[in-house]
């Protein structure tokens, strides 16, 4: 019997947005556990943005429980597991306000009551693994979509969570920054759930895919599997395959 | 031979944002009508500051921007963005109305287009979005892949002549994907599409126009941009890191065993 237990522990959870006709979650049951790389996918509308906000008590549990570290998220503990968890927003602009870059980096940091020695060398390490040193005294809005991005990811980072949710981390980004993104989130030890449409970045990321469809988890498996699972693909509007026509002009040789 | 006049003129832009960021420094590029063009460049390189001066949401610094023959300055601004539809790379910059439809109507009423023609259009342009099931709904209730097709279901409605789509595919899943790409690539308008997602650009346009520090660094036919991996290492647009995942699908092999399937019957 497996007696490990699950850092993430979603138990029939369900939620309903005000005048919805449908449940946006509709009992979900989940385990995840500690340095874990799970993908979660599925189409637009799935729910799959509406679990990550539960997992930090954005959205509250209408019914059934999410618990982090055996902690129950409830209003008591949000400050416990918005500490433990970082979510990077599919929207960058939901997350940037503070006047400048360095500004909205160091905001979390300051929340946690780092000394300030410690603030700076986080702000530096972060600018410098998401390339964003040159713009630290820049405001936020004067960024382009792919650097908002880039500062968005950068401030989680620099809280170093152990759960690191990241909604839709590669839009927008060009693919160099892509690129750099993907290596990073491999050499991450924490627990990550990435939440994409990327699947070509999801397969090189993560090891399990939990696939939702209309605020359900239909399926919990390997991401090999899920790959291979065709007929789940096509069924869920997930085959991206039409944009292998791109790499098979570069790639002739791999597809001969 | 005759010489066509172009849809799109830039001669030697320049701009600076307040903050003295230089955004631009001395762009030329000319566009013809019914061309499709992908804009392509790293983070920060100024792509979505240019299209921002088509139809005059910036004003330059210097330089010349013509559209469809207009100057684009003050006076010509309500003419040119009858012709330009801008779908922005963030739909919630483009979304304020009670319901999607609402959101829809609202550049095609601006226009004085009538009420019998104004439904019309909305209907199409929903339909086309596969958007008509949530056409009641605010659009701050749909997923960002919903809202995405919404802020493209506006510009849809505008039949403009000219359509510029930042980031389209974005937050959207592969279907979406797929049917965006498609009505993008079928629609009779000259287009402009930015986007870091070159297996779409690599179905939908012909020309690729390479934008590096505010300047235009090369311009050539898609064939030979996606070939040349110097020119798109050299501009941070190498994505071939992700064509691993061609192998991991074992590509060709299922493509045709499910082909073969559906030919038996």
């Amino acid at each position: 019997m497996d007696k490990k237990k699950a850092l993430i522990h979603l138990q029939n959870l369900s939620f309903a947005y005000p005048h919805a006709k449908q449940n946006a979650l509709n009992g979900i049951d989940c385990k995840i556990f500690t340095h874990e790389s799970v993908a979660i996918v599925g189409p637009n509308g799935a729910g799959k943005s509406t679990l990550a906000n539960h997992l930090m008590g954005i959205l509250l549990a209408q019914s059934g429980s999410v618990v982090i570290d055996e902690i129950l998220v409830r209003p008591a503990n949000i400050g416990y597991v918005r500490d433990m968890v970082g979510l990077v927003f599919q929207n960058p602009n939901d997350q940037l306000f503070c006047p400048t870059v360095r500004e909205e980096i160091e905001f979390g940091l300051i929340n946690m009551k780092l000394p300030s020695r410690e603030i700076h060398d986080r702000v530096t390490e972060s600018a410098d693994i998401m390339n964003i040193g040159h713009l630290l005294k820049k405001p936020a809005h004067h960024l382009s979509g792919g650097e908002k991005k880039r500062v968005a990811i950068g401030a989680i980072l620099a809280m170093r969570p152990k759960i690191l949710i990241m909604d839709e981390p590669t839009a927008n980004l060009d693919p160099y920054n892509e690129k750099v993104l993907t290596d990073l989130i491999n050499s991450l030890s924490c627990t990550k759930i990435i939440i994409s449409h990327d699947l070509p970045v999801l397969f090189q990321t993560c090891q399990r895919a939990l696939v939702m469809v209309d605020g359900q988890i239909i399926r919990d498996f390997s991401m090999q599997e899920f790959m291979d699972d065709q007929d789940l693909i096509l069924e869920h509007g997930l085959d991206f395959r039409f944009k292998c026509k791109c790499c098979k002009a570069i790639h002739p040789e791999r597809f001969s | 031979m005759e010489k066509k006049s172009p849809i799109i003129s830039i001669k030697n832009l320049h701009f600076t944002y307040p903050d003295g960021t230089v955004a631009l420094k001395g762009v030329n590029l000319t566009i013809q009508e019914g061309e499709s063009i992908a804009l392509v460049g790293k983070n920060g390189s100024g792509k979505s500051t240019l299209i921002k001066h088509l139809n005059g949401i910036y004003q330059g610094d210097r330089g010349e921007i013509t559209v469809d023959g207009l100057p684009v300055i003050e006076e010509n601004l309500q003419t040119i963005r009858g012709l330009i539809g801008m779908a922005f790379q963030d739909p919630d910059n483009q979304l304020f109305c009670p319901t999607v439809y609402d959101d829809v109507a609202f550049g095609p009423i601006n226009m004085d287009v009538d009420e019998m023609a104004l439904h019309k259009r909305v209907q199409e342009s929903l339909e086309k979005m596969g958007l008509m099931d949530l056409a009641d709904c605010p659009s701050h209730n749909l997923s960002f892949g919903q809202q995405k097709r919404a802020a493209m279901a506006t510009i849809l409605s505008m039949r403009p002549k000219i359509m510029i789509f930042d980031e389209p595919t974005s937050n959207l899943d592969p279907k979406n994907e797929a049917v965006i790409t498609e009505i993008i690539a079928n629609l009779p308008y000259t287009r402009i599409l930015i986007s870091h997602d070159l297996p779409i650009l690599y179905q939908v346009c012909q020309k690729v126009v390479v934008m590096d520090d505010g300047r235009i660094d090369a311009i050539m036919s898609m064939e030979d941009f996606i070939t040349n991996r110097q020119l798109l290492r050299k501009n941070g647009l190498d994505f071939t890191f992700k064509c691993d995942c061609c192998n991991g699908h074992n590509h060709e092999h299922r493509h045709n065993q499910i082909e073969k399937k559906s030919l038996s019957f």
